[in-house]
């Protein structure tokens, strides 16, 4: 990954980065004929002028001509150089963990964004008019959540659909290592807190039980969400995110059904009766539940 | 008619020194592997290009004069 020499926020590791990317050479053909345009024209009035019967170019006016030229087209070189400036780093960078938008202004701006995939909510890719069909670039717009809803818009980007599927692919990925997949599941109600699943760990909040909690190696209290794999593969060098084989998510067991016996070998075994199951009459009673 | 070429060679002092201030902080955010140095190097050749010509043609006009009498059109 090429080595920065400019700041970034949040210190992106760059071994996390996923996406680099830059905006698609076609939207800088609207600039560039400007650019040629300014630099062109006025050379070619001046040696028709000379060309012509007209006979200006004398006197006083080759003097100002010589001055007013050289003037002109110094500007108009910096006016292109500083809009390619811009439009070359303008840069979107997607790793793991963050997005972030580096937008350049000039020679004295530039403008450095920054938001957590967490907080992603809806990424929408849109590729709209002829150039931007023909050589496949768009505009990928990441609505975030929060009270204070910042929404980041990766303007004429290459292959936007593919950039949008990536970023939610990572925001789940980040969903899952952060293991907030289980609080996900019980805010909307999928996941009942306090169900002991055999062979997974408690999916509940500490409070959620009336039972006293076990103490030991194996007690949930201890017991942290096994860290998952490593997603990218050693030998993927394209930094590509490899999604491990999700830990199936049973229904909501209910008391009286036996909890499913999971063969995830990373989910430590819970200990049952010899009915299998860990009913709600258990819980209550306040026994100690021994999860070896 | 000096006035004419002072004030050109006034823009010119401004105008090196704000290419130089902003050519050093392009090269100093530059992404290693970039095409930036590349057109860094266009850009300063076509500069050098653009004043040269206009150093000679200055030295080829006779700016000694008055301007009443080169207002002869």
């Amino acid at each position: 990954m090429p080595e920065y020499h400019f700041p970034i926020p949040g210190s992106v590791d760059e071994e996390k980065i996923i996406i680099f990317v830059r905006k698609h050479w076609v939207s800088f053909i609207g600039p560039f004929l400007l650019s040629a345009a300014m630099l062109l024209i006025p050379g070619g009035l001046i040696i028709g002028l000379f060309l012509s019967e007209f006979d200006i170019l004398k006197g006083f006016v080759v003097h100002i001509v010589v001055l007013g030229l050289s003037i002109y087209y110094l500007i108009a070189v910096t006016v292109a150089f500083v809009s390619f400036i811009s439009f070359y780093y303008d840069i979107y960078i997607v790793s793991r963990d963050y997005i972030v938008d580096v937008v350049q202004e000039g020679f004295w701006g530039r403008k450095i964004s920054q938001i957590s995939l967490l907080r992603v909510q809806d990424v929408s890719s849109n590729i709209q008019g002829f150039l931007p069909t023909l050589f496949a670039y768009g505009d990928v717009l990441v609505e975030t959540a929060g009270e204070q809803t910042q929404n980041f818009l990766l303007k004429s980007v290459p292959n936007p659909q593919e950039i949008a599927a990536k970023i939610m692919q990572l925001h789940n990925d980040l969903i899952e290592t952060e293991g907030r997949h289980h609080q996900i599941l019980e805010a909307e109600g999928a996941l009942a807190p306090g169900v002991i699943r055999e062979g997974g760990h408690h999916a509940g909040e500490e409070g959620s039980l009336t039972a006293k909690q076990p103490t030991g190696e194996n007690s949930p209290a201890s017991q942290e969400i096994p860290p998952q794999k490593d997603f990218q593969d050693s030998s993927n060098n394209s930094g590509d995110v490899q999604i491990p084989q999700a830990h199936e998510e049973s229904s909501v067991p209910k008391s009286s059904e036996k909890v499913q016996e999971t063969e995830d070998e990373s989910w430590p075994k819970t200990q049952h009766n010899g009915e299998g199951e860990i009913s709600h009459n258990e819980l209550d009673k306040g026994g100690e539940i021994d999860l070896k | 008619m000096y006035i004419f070429a002072i004030i050109w060679f006034l823009f010119m002092f401004v105008y090196v020194a704000f290419n130089a201030y902003g050519i050093f902080r392009v090269v100093k955010m530059r992404i290693k592997g970039d095409i930036i140095p590349v057109v860094v190097l266009i850009y300063v050749i076509v500069i050098a290009v653009i004043i040269v010509a206009t150093v000679i043609l200055i030295g080829a006009l006779d700016w000694g004069k008055h301007l009443q009498d080169l207002i002869k059109i």
